[in-house]
């Protein structure tokens, strides 16, 4: 035993009968352990961690959290801003993705490029342009100076108006890849069928391109609303205390109001809920399977 | 309303490849023709051409004598049997057959009588509600032909109609299609690589290679009279051989040779070692013997190194034909044998 040896799950012993690799799917089997561990320690233990701070008072942080006069206020503007948000998202990226689609080659470059570097750069990133451009003296209101309509101060930045353009943009990406991939998979021919048939382009968008993005829309829809409804940096910085989300909420719990328990909780309704509504919407319109 | 096509001497240039190099076609009211050549011929663009899909460099095309090129195609008024079909998926049969009336703005009671009518031809009754994922291959087809005629079209245009079909298939709907085209009379061109079809389905078939129509003419002519060594070898099996004088020439070398003579396998047959031999024979050594069911399929290697492929009744007496052993076979009529004069690639441009 001087010597430590590395024993795999299901590997051969001998390493004289060890047959080449990718013989069989059992022997590979190894293979899944590393991403399974690295899950349970990276997402599985914080969870239960969590979990057990929640019921730390026996189950009382769930009653104070739906006490907590800020939680039900903030719930309801989350889920109103993540069904606008969807809603916007979804809207923009069909048109941006019929773009990308429809464009010349150097554009539709042009497009994807700002599009995958958008999707590159942290959100924190993304959000303090946003700032930098909604400022009352910011890039916006030296833009418009340019043509002398800025007069007054912007009165844009940690406003719930100036808080949209911003969380559309941080998602736009979710929501154009999914369609982008359906419109490039639209065989040419039925195109040309409709073409040929008569349809105006209208008709032919309505008939052919229409019926089969639709599911691709959805499923993008959802996944933009479910990741809506976890928003933090963005509307904390750009929407003000008066657009407080619920992770904003769950972060005073924890940080100010020196109740973990009660963030604790909160947080396990939060996660809890999102997962209820992706499962149903995974059910109705298939989402994981557009996402490969 | 059938109409007349006529194309003259079009051009297209796609990218830095001429596809079509002159090509001129006259296609009679309720004619068939089928363009055949191997892919990259440029027959499928000369369809995208009468279509509209395809824009021309060059050249003209009519329809009963108006010209086309600047008609966007959904003036044109043709119907087209796509590749893949091009079914709507997410219409239902019916749907997909009256599309061309839908588009035409028709009202709805007419769009359902005459998708009705439609599916009636091509003998899918009742089918209307079905969807067209729930089809064979087969019934997609003829769901596509019946759309392709639901608006009355004067040209019908089929792109290699058969194949996504298996064989079986295949040989079937090349009958139906051909009965469905005649009791509508309409014009037609067909697009494909498959001989058989082109020769089946076809009044004339129009050879093309290499963006250009090498011969235009009826399935027998073709198959009799090719205007050169590759129309030859392209429809059926051909022996092309050398000729000098009215008989063929195996040892070329020296020779004065003035031709290709195309003779055909079920043209060519045994003569007996003793018996006096006709002008058109060949002799050499037997190579390859096969029994193919209606015929046996005998290959003779030449003195001068050429395979000449005969084929002979299945009644014969086999059993003298030894792999190794010398064997004449000739063509007693000489009306069979079809000679190419010399310098093909000229003479026989300007005898086309």
């Amino acid at each position: 035993m001087s010597v430590p040896t590395i024993t795999m799950p299901g590997a051969p012993v001998s390493p004289a009968v060890r047959k080449p690799l990718g013989v069989s799917r059992a022997e590979s089997r190894w293979l899944l352990w590393p991403p399974l561990v690295f899950f349970a320690v990276a997402l599985g233990l914080p969870l239960l961690m969590l979990v057990t701070q929640s019921f730390e008072g026996g189950g009382v942080a769930y009653g104070d959290a739906l006490d907590v006069p800020t939680f039900a206020g903030s719930l309801m503007r989350t889920i109103v801003m993540a069904v606008v948000v969807m809603v916007l998202t979804v809207v923009l990226g069909t048109a941006y993705a019929l773009a990308i689609v429809a464009s010349p080659v150097w554009l539709r470059f042009g497009l994807l490029a700002a599009l995958i570097l958008s999707l590159w750069t942290s959100i924190m990133v993304r959000s303090f342009g946003w700032m930098l451009l909604e400022l009352p003296q910011g890039a916006l209101h030296w833009f418009l100076g340019l043509f002398g309509l800025a007069d007054e101060p912007l009165e844009l930045y940690q406003t719930t108006i100036g808080m949209y353009p911003a969380m559309v943009a941080v998602m736009l990406p979710f929501a154009v890849l999914p369609v982008m991939s359906a419109l490039q998979s639209i065989d040419r021919e039925q195109l040309n069928a409709a073409t040929i048939f008569g349809a105006g382009p209208l008709l032919t968008f309505r008939s052919v391109t229409w019926p089969q993005i639709l599911p691709s829309m959805l499923s993008g829809g959802v996944l933009v609303f479910v990741m809506a409804l976890g928003f933090y940096v963005t509307p904390l910085l750009l929407g003000g205390p008066s657009n407080m989300t619920v992770s904003g909420v769950i972060n005073a719990q924890m940080n100010q109001a020196n109740r973990p328990d009660i963030g604790a909780a909160m947080s396990i309704l939060l996660v809890g809920g999102t997962m209820i509504v992706y499962l149903i919407a995974d059910r109705l319109f298939r989402v994981s399977e557009k996402w490969g | 309303m059938t109409i007349a096509l006529s194309i003259t001497d079009v051009h297209v240039t796609l990218g830095h490849n001429h596809v079509l190099k002159g090509v001129s076609l006259d296609v009679r009211p309720g004619e068939f023709v089928t363009l055949l050549g191997a892919s990259g011929s440029g027959k499928t663009t000369l369809l995208n051409v009468i279509a509209g899909l395809q824009a021309v460099d060059s050249g003209h095309l009519t329809f009963d004598g108006v010209s086309m090129e600047r008609t966007p195609p959904q003036k044109r008024n043709v119907g087209v049997v796509f590749q893949s079909y091009a079914l709507f998926p997410h219409m239902s049969v019916g749907e997909n057959v009256a599309f061309p009336l839908r588009a035409a703005r028709r009202p709805a009671r007419e769009r359902k009588s005459v998708a009705e009518e439609m599916l009636a031809l091509v003998q899918l009754p009742g089918m209307a509600g079905r969807s067209p994922a729930s089809l064979s291959g087969g019934q997609r087809q003829r769901v596509a032909l019946a759309r392709a005629l639901a608006a009355n079209p004067g040209i019908l245009l089929l792109d290699e109609p058969m194949a996504a079909l298996d064989k079986q298939l295949r040989e079937q709907m090349q009958v139906e299609v051909t009965r469905i085209q005649r009791k509508v009379g309409i014009t037609t061109v067909s697009v494909t690589h498959d001989q058989t079809e082109a020769l089946t389905m076809s009044d004339r078939v129009a050879i093309m290679r290499d963006g250009i129509l090498v011969q235009v003419d009826s399935p027998e002519d073709l198959y009799r009279h090719p205007v050169d060594e590759y129309v030859a070898g392209f429809l059926g099996e051909a022996n092309l051989l050398p000729t000098a004088g009215g008989r063929i020439l195996d040892d070329a070398a020296g020779a004065e040779v003035d031709g290709t003579a195309v003779v055909r396998p079920e043209d060519l047959e045994l003569v007996p070692s003793g018996e006096a031999c006709p002008a058109w024979h060949v002799e050499g050594a037997i190579h390859l013997l096969s029994f193919q069911g209606t015929r046996f399929r005998l290959e003779l290697l030449t003195d001068g190194g050429r395979k000449v492929v005969c084929s002979l009744p299945p009644s014969i007496d086999a059993s003298t034909l030894v792999v190794g052993e010398r064997a004449r076979v000739a063509c007693r009529n000489p009306e069979r044998v079809h000679v190419i004069a010399a310098t093909p690639a000229t003479a026989a441009m300007v005898a086309a």
